[in-house]
Protein backbone atom coordinates (compact mmCIF):
# COMPACT_ATOMS: atom_id res chain seq x y z
CA UNK A 1 0.00 0.00 0.00
CA UNK A 2 1.28 2.99 -0.89
CA UNK A 3 2.00 6.76 1.22
CA UNK A 4 -0.65 7.84 -1.40
CA UNK A 5 -3.06 6.11 -1.31
CA UNK A 6 -2.72 6.01 2.62
CA UNK A 7 -3.74 9.30 2.79
CA UNK A 8 -6.41 8.91 0.66
CA UNK A 9 -8.25 6.26 3.57
CA UNK A 10 -6.84 8.52 6.32
CA UNK A 11 -8.83 11.76 4.58
CA UNK A 12 -11.63 9.67 4.05
CA UNK A 13 -12.03 8.25 8.02
CA UNK A 14 -11.05 11.92 9.03
CA UNK A 15 -13.90 13.14 7.28
CA UNK A 16 -11.73 15.79 5.25
CA UNK A 17 -12.63 14.44 2.07
CA UNK A 18 -15.38 16.97 0.25
CA UNK A 19 -18.19 14.92 -1.50
CA UNK A 20 -17.07 14.96 -5.08
CA UNK A 21 -13.55 13.39 -3.26
CA UNK A 22 -15.61 10.92 -1.51
CA UNK A 23 -17.12 9.87 -4.38
CA UNK A 24 -13.76 9.13 -7.01
CA UNK A 25 -12.73 7.11 -3.27
CA UNK A 26 -15.83 4.78 -2.74
CA UNK A 27 -15.54 4.39 -6.76
CA UNK A 28 -12.27 3.29 -6.72
CA UNK A 29 -12.66 1.15 -3.68
CA UNK A 30 -15.29 -1.42 -6.25
CA UNK A 31 -12.31 -1.73 -8.40
CA UNK A 32 -9.12 -2.30 -5.77
CA UNK A 33 -9.53 -4.57 -3.01
CA UNK A 34 -6.30 -4.14 -1.89
CA UNK A 35 -7.33 -0.32 -0.90
CA UNK A 36 -10.95 -1.82 0.84
CA UNK A 37 -9.07 -4.17 2.54
CA UNK A 38 -6.87 -1.70 4.25
CA UNK A 39 -9.82 0.57 4.53
CA UNK A 40 -11.28 -2.25 6.55
CA UNK A 41 -8.66 -2.28 8.87
CA UNK A 42 -8.37 1.47 9.39
CA UNK A 43 -12.57 1.49 10.02
CA UNK A 44 -11.68 -1.43 12.63
CA UNK A 45 -9.10 0.65 14.10
CA UNK A 46 -10.94 3.65 14.20
CA UNK A 47 -14.10 1.32 15.59
CA UNK A 48 -11.68 0.57 18.73
CA UNK A 49 -10.81 3.99 19.07
CA UNK A 50 -14.62 4.90 19.31
CA UNK A 51 -13.89 2.58 22.81
CA UNK A 52 -11.03 3.93 24.01
CA UNK A 53 -12.98 6.21 26.81
CA UNK A 54 -14.65 3.08 27.82
CA UNK A 55 -11.24 1.06 28.52
CA UNK A 56 -9.80 3.77 30.25
CA UNK A 57 -12.63 3.99 32.51
CA UNK A 58 -12.23 0.60 32.80
CA UNK A 59 -8.50 0.93 33.73
CA UNK A 60 -9.25 3.12 36.35
CA UNK A 61 -11.91 1.02 38.06
CA UNK A 62 -9.73 -1.56 38.03
CA UNK A 63 -7.01 0.44 39.80
CA UNK A 64 -9.90 1.71 42.16
CA UNK A 65 -10.36 -1.68 42.49
CA UNK A 66 -6.61 -2.38 43.56
CA UNK A 67 -7.02 0.16 46.84
CA UNK A 68 -10.26 -2.15 47.92
CA UNK A 69 -9.99 -5.38 50.17
CA UNK A 70 -7.53 -7.00 51.74
CA UNK A 71 -6.44 -9.64 48.96
CA UNK A 72 -4.68 -6.76 47.12
CA UNK A 73 -2.24 -5.88 50.08
CA UNK A 74 -0.75 -9.65 49.77
CA UNK A 75 2.45 -8.53 51.55
CA UNK A 76 1.77 -5.77 53.58
CA UNK A 77 3.60 -3.26 51.63
CA UNK A 78 1.01 -1.04 50.43
CA UNK A 79 -0.95 -0.43 53.79
CA UNK A 80 1.28 2.84 54.88
CA UNK A 81 -0.54 5.04 51.99
CA UNK A 82 -3.99 3.73 53.43
CA UNK A 83 -2.67 5.01 56.66
CA UNK A 84 -1.02 7.72 55.77
CA UNK A 85 -4.53 8.83 54.18
CA UNK A 86 -6.87 7.23 56.95
CA UNK A 87 -4.37 10.12 58.96
CA UNK A 88 -5.11 13.11 57.08
CA UNK A 89 -8.76 12.31 56.84
CA UNK A 90 -9.13 12.04 60.52
CA UNK A 91 -6.65 15.23 61.30
CA UNK A 92 -9.51 16.84 57.97
CA UNK A 93 -12.68 15.39 60.45
CA UNK A 94 -11.52 16.96 63.20
CA UNK A 95 -10.37 20.30 61.82
CA UNK A 96 -13.47 20.74 60.46
CA UNK A 97 -15.62 19.61 63.29
CA UNK A 98 -13.92 20.49 66.16
CA UNK A 99 -14.75 22.83 68.29
CA UNK A 100 -18.46 22.09 66.79
CA UNK A 101 -20.07 18.56 67.54
CA UNK A 102 -17.36 15.81 67.56
CA UNK A 103 -20.01 13.22 67.33
CA UNK A 104 -21.52 14.26 63.86
CA UNK A 105 -20.85 12.35 60.75
CA UNK A 106 -18.20 13.60 57.63
CA UNK A 107 -19.83 15.38 54.88
CA UNK A 108 -21.79 13.46 52.68
CA UNK A 109 -19.73 12.10 49.64
CA UNK A 110 -21.33 13.36 46.07
CA UNK A 111 -22.90 10.15 45.87
CA UNK A 112 -24.67 8.88 48.93
CA UNK A 113 -23.94 6.01 50.77
CA UNK A 114 -26.28 3.37 49.98
CA UNK A 115 -25.12 0.39 52.15
CA UNK A 116 -27.68 0.99 54.90
CA UNK A 117 -30.34 0.88 52.84
CA UNK A 118 -30.05 -2.25 51.22
CA UNK A 119 -29.49 -4.78 53.70
CA UNK A 120 -32.56 -6.25 53.48
CA UNK A 121 -34.28 -7.41 50.41
CA UNK A 122 -32.93 -9.35 47.16
CA UNK A 123 -34.39 -7.01 44.88
CA UNK A 124 -32.91 -4.20 42.53
CA UNK A 125 -32.44 -1.43 45.34
CA UNK A 126 -33.96 2.20 44.64
CA UNK A 127 -31.95 5.05 45.25
CA UNK A 128 -31.33 8.20 43.94
CA UNK A 129 -28.68 10.15 42.83
CA UNK A 130 -28.45 14.13 44.59
CA UNK A 131 -29.17 16.96 42.61
CA UNK A 132 -25.91 18.86 40.91
CA UNK A 133 -25.54 21.98 43.38
CA UNK A 134 -25.95 19.80 46.55
CA UNK A 135 -22.83 18.00 45.47
CA UNK A 136 -20.31 20.93 44.99
CA UNK A 137 -18.78 21.61 47.71
CA UNK A 138 -18.66 18.68 50.27
CA UNK A 139 -16.41 19.60 52.64
CA UNK A 140 -18.12 23.04 53.49
CA UNK A 141 -21.12 21.27 55.23
CA UNK A 142 -20.41 22.21 58.70
CA UNK A 143 -22.64 21.56 61.39
CA UNK A 144 -23.21 24.81 63.07
CA UNK A 145 -25.40 26.24 59.68
CA UNK A 146 -27.64 23.07 59.66
CA UNK A 147 -30.70 25.39 59.15
CA UNK A 148 -28.51 26.99 56.08
CA UNK A 149 -28.16 23.80 54.90
CA UNK A 150 -31.58 22.47 55.05
CA UNK A 151 -32.78 25.57 52.89
CA UNK A 152 -30.23 25.17 50.79
CA UNK A 153 -31.14 21.25 50.16
CA UNK A 154 -34.61 22.70 49.75
CA UNK A 155 -33.30 24.70 46.85
CA UNK A 156 -31.47 22.23 45.21
CA UNK A 157 -34.26 20.04 45.66
CA UNK A 158 -36.57 22.84 44.40
CA UNK A 159 -33.91 23.51 41.02
CA UNK A 160 -33.47 19.88 40.50
CA UNK A 161 -37.32 19.84 39.93
CA UNK A 162 -37.59 22.83 37.33
CA UNK A 163 -34.71 22.95 35.47
CA UNK A 164 -34.89 21.19 32.06
CA UNK A 165 -32.04 22.45 29.48
CA UNK A 166 -34.31 24.90 27.29
CA UNK A 167 -35.34 23.50 24.06
CA UNK A 168 -38.07 24.93 21.11
CA UNK A 169 -38.41 24.86 17.60
CA UNK A 170 -35.90 27.69 16.86
CA UNK A 171 -33.33 25.38 17.74
CA UNK A 172 -33.77 22.53 15.36
CA UNK A 173 -31.43 22.05 12.44
CA UNK A 174 -31.17 23.21 9.34
CA UNK A 175 -29.53 20.44 8.24
CA UNK A 176 -27.81 20.84 5.18
CA UNK A 177 -25.63 17.71 4.75
CA UNK A 178 -22.97 16.74 7.54
CA UNK A 179 -20.32 18.59 5.73
CA UNK A 180 -22.00 21.76 5.40
CA UNK A 181 -22.78 22.05 8.86
CA UNK A 182 -21.90 24.93 10.58
CA UNK A 183 -20.52 25.73 13.67
CA UNK A 184 -23.67 27.32 15.59
CA UNK A 185 -25.53 24.07 14.10
CA UNK A 186 -23.30 21.66 15.43
CA UNK A 187 -23.02 23.62 18.78
CA UNK A 188 -26.92 23.29 18.70
CA UNK A 189 -26.49 19.52 17.75
CA UNK A 190 -24.29 19.01 20.78
CA UNK A 191 -26.77 20.39 23.12
CA UNK A 192 -30.03 18.65 21.98
CA UNK A 193 -27.89 15.65 22.52
CA UNK A 194 -27.72 16.64 25.83
CA UNK A 195 -23.49 17.01 25.45
CA UNK A 196 -23.14 20.13 26.83
CA UNK A 197 -19.11 19.94 27.43
CA UNK A 198 -19.05 19.64 23.57
CA UNK A 199 -21.58 22.46 22.97
CA UNK A 200 -19.35 24.55 25.42
CA UNK A 201 -16.06 23.81 23.29
CA UNK A 202 -17.93 24.42 19.91
CA UNK A 203 -19.36 27.62 21.54
CA UNK A 204 -15.32 28.88 21.55
CA UNK A 205 -14.39 27.90 18.28
CA UNK A 206 -17.39 30.43 16.87
CA UNK A 207 -16.18 33.79 15.12
CA UNK A 208 -16.81 36.70 17.32
CA UNK A 209 -19.88 38.10 16.14
CA UNK A 210 -21.85 34.86 16.85
CA UNK A 211 -20.61 34.56 20.43
CA UNK A 212 -21.49 37.73 21.50
CA UNK A 213 -25.07 37.26 20.18
CA UNK A 214 -27.83 37.04 22.87
CA UNK A 215 -29.51 33.83 21.74
CA UNK A 216 -26.12 31.90 21.32
CA UNK A 217 -25.13 33.25 24.76
CA UNK A 218 -29.05 32.08 26.14
CA UNK A 219 -27.67 28.36 24.49
CA UNK A 220 -24.21 28.89 26.77
CA UNK A 221 -26.23 29.91 29.74
CA UNK A 222 -28.19 26.68 29.19
CA UNK A 223 -25.11 24.25 28.91
CA UNK A 224 -23.43 25.83 31.72
CA UNK A 225 -26.45 25.15 34.21
CA UNK A 226 -26.84 21.85 32.95
CA UNK A 227 -23.12 21.51 34.25
CA UNK A 228 -23.59 22.66 37.60
CA UNK A 229 -21.78 26.18 36.40
CA UNK A 230 -24.39 28.12 37.92
CA UNK A 231 -22.47 31.08 38.63
CA UNK A 232 -21.25 31.91 35.14
CA UNK A 233 -25.00 31.09 33.75
CA UNK A 234 -26.37 34.07 36.23
CA UNK A 235 -24.14 36.39 34.51
CA UNK A 236 -24.82 35.47 31.32
CA UNK A 237 -28.54 35.58 32.03
CA UNK A 238 -28.62 39.19 33.31
CA UNK A 239 -26.48 40.65 30.82
CA UNK A 240 -29.50 39.08 28.35
CA UNK A 241 -32.41 40.28 30.37
CA UNK A 242 -30.43 43.88 30.10
CA UNK A 243 -29.74 44.65 26.75
CA UNK A 244 -33.47 42.74 25.98
CA UNK A 245 -32.43 41.86 22.27
CA UNK A 246 -32.98 37.88 22.58
CA UNK A 247 -35.59 35.65 21.32
CA UNK A 248 -35.20 34.26 24.26
CA UNK A 249 -35.59 36.94 26.46
CA UNK A 250 -38.92 35.54 28.60
CA UNK A 251 -37.00 31.87 29.17
CA UNK A 252 -33.94 33.59 30.32
CA UNK A 253 -36.50 35.07 33.41
CA UNK A 254 -36.71 31.88 34.23
CA UNK A 255 -33.69 30.51 33.84
CA UNK A 256 -32.27 32.98 35.87
CA UNK A 257 -34.65 32.30 38.71
CA UNK A 258 -33.42 28.60 38.63
CA UNK A 259 -29.75 29.71 38.45
CA UNK A 260 -30.30 32.45 41.50
CA UNK A 261 -31.74 29.36 43.37
CA UNK A 262 -29.01 26.89 42.34
CA UNK A 263 -26.78 29.40 44.14
CA UNK A 264 -29.09 29.20 47.26
CA UNK A 265 -30.33 33.24 46.55
CA UNK A 266 -33.57 32.28 46.93
CA UNK A 267 -34.80 36.04 47.68
CA UNK A 268 -33.54 37.33 44.13
CA UNK A 269 -34.35 33.94 42.56
CA UNK A 270 -37.89 35.41 42.81
CA UNK A 271 -37.39 38.71 41.21
CA UNK A 272 -37.26 37.44 37.62
CA UNK A 273 -40.18 35.14 38.47
CA UNK A 274 -42.16 37.98 39.42
CA UNK A 275 -42.02 39.42 35.78
CA UNK A 276 -42.52 36.38 34.26
CA UNK A 277 -44.68 36.04 31.30
CA UNK A 278 -47.40 32.97 32.94
CA UNK A 279 -48.78 32.61 29.53
CA UNK A 280 -45.20 30.67 28.59
CA UNK A 281 -44.34 29.67 31.81
CA UNK A 282 -47.48 28.07 33.62
CA UNK A 283 -45.41 26.58 36.07
CA UNK A 284 -43.41 30.10 37.63
CA UNK A 285 -46.29 30.94 40.26
CA UNK A 286 -46.05 27.38 41.79
CA UNK A 287 -42.41 28.10 41.69
CA UNK A 288 -42.43 31.71 43.28
CA UNK A 289 -45.32 30.26 45.75
CA UNK A 290 -42.55 27.59 47.07
CA UNK A 291 -39.70 30.03 46.99
CA UNK A 292 -41.88 32.85 49.28
CA UNK A 293 -42.33 29.91 51.92
CA UNK A 294 -38.44 29.48 51.85
CA UNK A 295 -37.30 32.96 51.92
CA UNK A 296 -35.86 33.78 55.78
CA UNK A 297 -38.18 36.23 57.31
CA UNK A 298 -35.58 38.33 58.38
CA UNK A 299 -34.97 38.82 54.68
CA UNK A 300 -37.86 41.34 54.03
CA UNK A 301 -38.85 39.97 50.90
CA UNK A 302 -42.10 38.41 52.05
CA UNK A 303 -43.77 41.27 49.89
CA UNK A 304 -47.38 41.10 48.54
CA UNK A 305 -45.99 42.06 44.75
CA UNK A 306 -48.03 39.34 42.70
CA UNK A 307 -47.03 38.24 39.67
CA UNK A 308 -49.51 38.42 36.41
CA UNK B 1 -42.10 14.83 43.16
CA UNK B 2 -42.24 11.93 40.99
CA UNK B 3 -40.83 15.15 38.61
CA UNK B 4 -37.54 15.58 40.96
CA UNK B 5 -36.88 12.04 41.33
CA UNK B 6 -37.02 11.63 37.43
CA UNK B 7 -34.09 14.28 37.34
CA UNK B 8 -32.23 12.88 39.79
CA UNK B 9 -32.21 9.91 38.15
CA UNK B 10 -30.67 11.82 34.94
CA UNK B 11 -28.04 13.50 36.82
CA UNK B 12 -25.33 10.92 36.47
CA UNK B 13 -26.62 10.74 32.29
CA UNK B 14 -25.97 14.70 32.53
CA UNK B 15 -22.73 14.51 33.73
CA UNK B 16 -21.31 11.70 31.90
CA UNK B 17 -22.52 13.85 28.56
CA UNK B 18 -21.08 16.86 29.89
CA UNK B 19 -17.66 15.07 29.97
CA UNK B 20 -17.31 14.15 33.86
CA UNK B 21 -16.03 10.31 33.54
CA UNK B 22 -14.83 10.98 37.52
CA UNK B 23 -18.99 10.94 38.55
CA UNK B 24 -18.72 7.47 37.43
CA UNK B 25 -15.43 6.25 39.20
CA UNK B 26 -17.24 8.19 42.47
CA UNK B 27 -20.49 5.74 41.72
CA UNK B 28 -18.63 2.40 41.17
CA UNK B 29 -16.93 3.31 44.91
CA UNK B 30 -20.25 4.21 46.72
CA UNK B 31 -22.34 1.21 45.37
CA UNK B 32 -19.57 -1.34 45.33
CA UNK B 33 -20.08 -2.91 48.70
CA UNK B 34 -24.23 -3.08 48.38
CA UNK B 35 -23.68 -4.29 45.28
CA UNK B 36 -21.24 -7.48 47.00
CA UNK B 37 -23.78 -7.53 49.23
CA UNK B 38 -26.69 -8.76 47.10
CA UNK B 39 -24.73 -10.79 44.59
CA UNK B 40 -23.27 -12.98 47.19
CA UNK B 41 -27.06 -13.48 48.63
CA UNK B 42 -28.16 -14.01 44.83
CA UNK B 43 -25.22 -15.87 42.77
CA UNK B 44 -23.48 -17.85 45.85
CA UNK B 45 -21.55 -19.70 43.18
CA UNK B 46 -20.00 -16.79 41.53
CA UNK B 47 -16.54 -15.61 43.88
CA UNK B 48 -16.02 -11.91 44.56
CA UNK B 49 -13.34 -11.38 41.20
CA UNK B 50 -16.32 -12.41 39.06
CA UNK B 51 -18.46 -9.76 41.16
CA UNK B 52 -15.90 -7.17 40.66
CA UNK B 53 -15.49 -7.84 37.10
CA UNK B 54 -19.56 -7.81 37.08
CA UNK B 55 -19.81 -4.23 38.58
CA UNK B 56 -16.88 -2.72 36.54
CA UNK B 57 -18.48 -3.77 33.42
CA UNK B 58 -22.14 -2.39 34.45
CA UNK B 59 -20.65 0.79 35.42
CA UNK B 60 -18.45 1.03 31.92
CA UNK B 61 -21.65 -0.13 30.04
CA UNK B 62 -23.70 2.75 31.53
CA UNK B 63 -20.75 5.39 30.14
CA UNK B 64 -20.82 3.48 26.80
CA UNK B 65 -24.49 3.48 26.41
CA UNK B 66 -24.67 7.31 27.38
CA UNK B 67 -21.50 8.03 25.54
CA UNK B 68 -22.91 6.55 22.28
CA UNK B 69 -26.76 7.83 22.79
CA UNK B 70 -28.09 5.15 22.95
CA UNK B 71 -29.22 5.65 26.78
CA UNK B 72 -30.73 9.07 26.98
CA UNK B 73 -33.13 8.79 30.06
CA UNK B 74 -33.87 6.37 33.20
CA UNK B 75 -36.81 5.90 34.61
CA UNK B 76 -35.27 4.17 37.53
CA UNK B 77 -32.06 5.09 40.02
CA UNK B 78 -28.76 4.64 38.21
CA UNK B 79 -27.63 2.47 41.26
CA UNK B 80 -30.67 -0.38 40.17
CA UNK B 81 -29.49 0.16 36.38
CA UNK B 82 -26.44 -0.54 36.91
CA UNK B 83 -27.63 -3.65 39.61
CA UNK B 84 -29.78 -4.65 36.65
CA UNK B 85 -26.35 -5.08 33.92
CA UNK B 86 -24.26 -6.50 36.82
CA UNK B 87 -26.99 -9.02 37.16
CA UNK B 88 -26.70 -10.05 33.30
CA UNK B 89 -23.20 -10.35 33.58
CA UNK B 90 -23.42 -13.07 36.55
CA UNK B 91 -25.96 -14.63 34.26
CA UNK B 92 -23.30 -14.76 31.19
CA UNK B 93 -20.60 -16.13 33.43
CA UNK B 94 -22.68 -18.55 35.13
CA UNK B 95 -24.58 -20.11 31.65
CA UNK B 96 -20.88 -19.91 30.31
CA UNK B 97 -19.78 -22.02 33.56
CA UNK B 98 -22.98 -24.49 32.84
CA UNK B 99 -21.78 -24.89 29.36
CA UNK B 100 -18.44 -25.74 29.99
CA UNK B 101 -18.95 -28.01 33.27
CA UNK B 102 -19.22 -31.22 31.84
CA UNK B 103 -19.15 -32.86 35.54
CA UNK B 104 -22.67 -31.51 36.60
CA UNK B 105 -21.06 -29.03 39.43
CA UNK B 106 -23.43 -26.34 37.31
CA UNK B 107 -26.14 -28.09 35.19
CA UNK B 108 -27.39 -25.78 32.74
CA UNK B 109 -31.28 -26.57 34.09
CA UNK B 110 -30.17 -25.06 37.30
CA UNK B 111 -28.92 -22.31 35.85
CA UNK B 112 -31.67 -21.61 33.68
CA UNK B 113 -34.59 -22.32 36.56
CA UNK B 114 -32.00 -19.72 38.31
CA UNK B 115 -31.81 -16.78 35.41
CA UNK B 116 -35.16 -17.77 33.51
CA UNK B 117 -35.52 -15.40 30.19
CA UNK B 118 -32.25 -13.96 30.93
CA UNK B 119 -30.46 -13.53 27.21
CA UNK B 120 -27.01 -12.82 27.45
CA UNK B 121 -23.75 -12.98 25.95
CA UNK B 122 -20.73 -10.28 25.91
CA UNK B 123 -20.60 -9.53 22.32
CA UNK B 124 -17.48 -7.70 23.01
CA UNK B 125 -15.13 -9.51 25.09
CA UNK B 126 -12.38 -10.34 21.98
CA UNK B 127 -12.46 -6.51 21.58
CA UNK B 128 -11.68 -6.00 25.12
CA UNK B 129 -9.77 -8.27 25.33
CA UNK B 130 -7.65 -6.79 22.26
CA UNK B 131 -8.40 -3.27 24.22
CA UNK B 132 -6.89 -4.44 27.34
CA UNK B 133 -3.65 -5.09 25.03
CA UNK B 134 -3.62 -2.45 23.24
CA UNK B 135 -4.45 0.42 25.14
CA UNK B 136 -0.98 0.86 27.22
CA UNK B 137 0.99 0.73 23.74
CA UNK B 138 -0.97 3.93 22.87
CA UNK B 139 0.08 7.48 23.95
CA UNK B 140 -1.79 9.32 26.25
CA UNK B 141 -1.74 12.19 23.68
CA UNK B 142 -3.12 9.79 20.83
CA UNK B 143 -5.69 8.40 22.98
CA UNK B 144 -7.29 11.71 23.90
CA UNK B 145 -7.01 12.70 20.35
CA UNK B 146 -8.49 9.55 18.89
CA UNK B 147 -11.23 9.59 21.62
CA UNK B 148 -12.40 13.11 20.90
CA UNK B 149 -12.68 12.00 17.20
CA UNK B 150 -14.43 8.72 17.40
CA UNK B 151 -16.32 8.61 20.34
CA UNK B 152 -17.49 12.42 21.07
CA UNK B 153 -17.35 12.69 17.44
CA UNK B 154 -15.82 16.00 17.12
CA UNK B 155 -14.59 17.86 13.66
CA UNK B 156 -11.23 18.44 13.01
CA UNK B 157 -11.86 22.56 14.15
CA UNK B 158 -13.55 21.58 16.75
CA UNK B 159 -10.46 19.47 18.54
CA UNK B 160 -7.84 22.56 17.35
CA UNK B 161 -10.33 25.20 19.55
CA UNK B 162 -10.22 22.19 22.28
CA UNK B 163 -6.96 21.34 22.93
CA UNK B 164 -5.53 24.93 21.43
CA UNK B 165 -3.79 23.54 18.36
CA UNK B 166 -2.33 26.16 16.20
CA UNK B 167 -3.41 24.73 12.88
CA UNK B 168 -6.08 22.36 11.90
CA UNK B 169 -3.33 20.66 9.83
CA UNK B 170 -1.04 19.87 13.19
CA UNK B 171 -4.39 17.97 14.11
CA UNK B 172 -4.72 16.46 10.94
CA UNK B 173 -1.12 15.00 11.13
CA UNK B 174 -1.72 14.11 14.33
CA UNK B 175 -4.58 12.14 13.87
CA UNK B 176 -3.54 10.16 11.12
CA UNK B 177 -0.37 9.10 13.01
CA UNK B 178 -2.34 7.97 15.67
CA UNK B 179 -4.84 5.88 13.68
CA UNK B 180 -2.37 4.38 12.00
CA UNK B 181 -0.48 3.52 14.84
CA UNK B 182 -3.78 2.11 16.12
CA UNK B 183 -4.15 0.26 13.33
CA UNK B 184 -0.55 -1.11 13.47
CA UNK B 185 -0.66 -1.97 16.89
CA UNK B 186 -4.24 -4.02 16.28
CA UNK B 187 -3.07 -5.80 13.39
CA UNK B 188 0.26 -6.55 14.88
CA UNK B 189 -1.63 -7.84 18.22
CA UNK B 190 -3.88 -9.96 16.04
CA UNK B 191 -0.66 -11.55 13.80
CA UNK B 192 0.97 -12.36 17.12
CA UNK B 193 -2.20 -14.11 18.06
CA UNK B 194 -2.42 -16.74 14.92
Amino acid sequence: MNDQAVARIERYLLDLMDPAEQRTFEGDLAGDPELAAELERYRKAAELAGKLGAQELRERLRSLDSGVGRKTFPNGRFWWPLFVLSAISGLLALLIYWPGEPTKALPEARLPSPAAKTQDSSALPETEIHPPDSLKNPGTHKPRKQKSEKRNSTEAELFAAHFVPYTDHTMELNLRGRSSLEVYDRMLQHYRKGAYQDALITFDSMEVRLRQNDNSLFVRANALMALGRNNEAQTLLEGIINRGQSRYLVPAHWYLALARLALGQTQQASLPLMQIDTTQFPQAPQLLRSLRRHIPKTGGSSNSTEIN
Amino acid sequence: MKEANREDNNQLIREIRGGNQRVLEVFYTSYRKAFFTWAGRNFPACDEAQFSEAWQEAVVAIYEQVSSGKLRELTCAPKTYAFLLARRYLIGILRQAARKDSRGLLPEDAVENQLAGEAWEDPWREEKILLDRVFPLLGEQCRELLQLKYERGMSVTEIQAHKKYQSANVVTASLSRCLRRLKDLIFQEKKEDQ
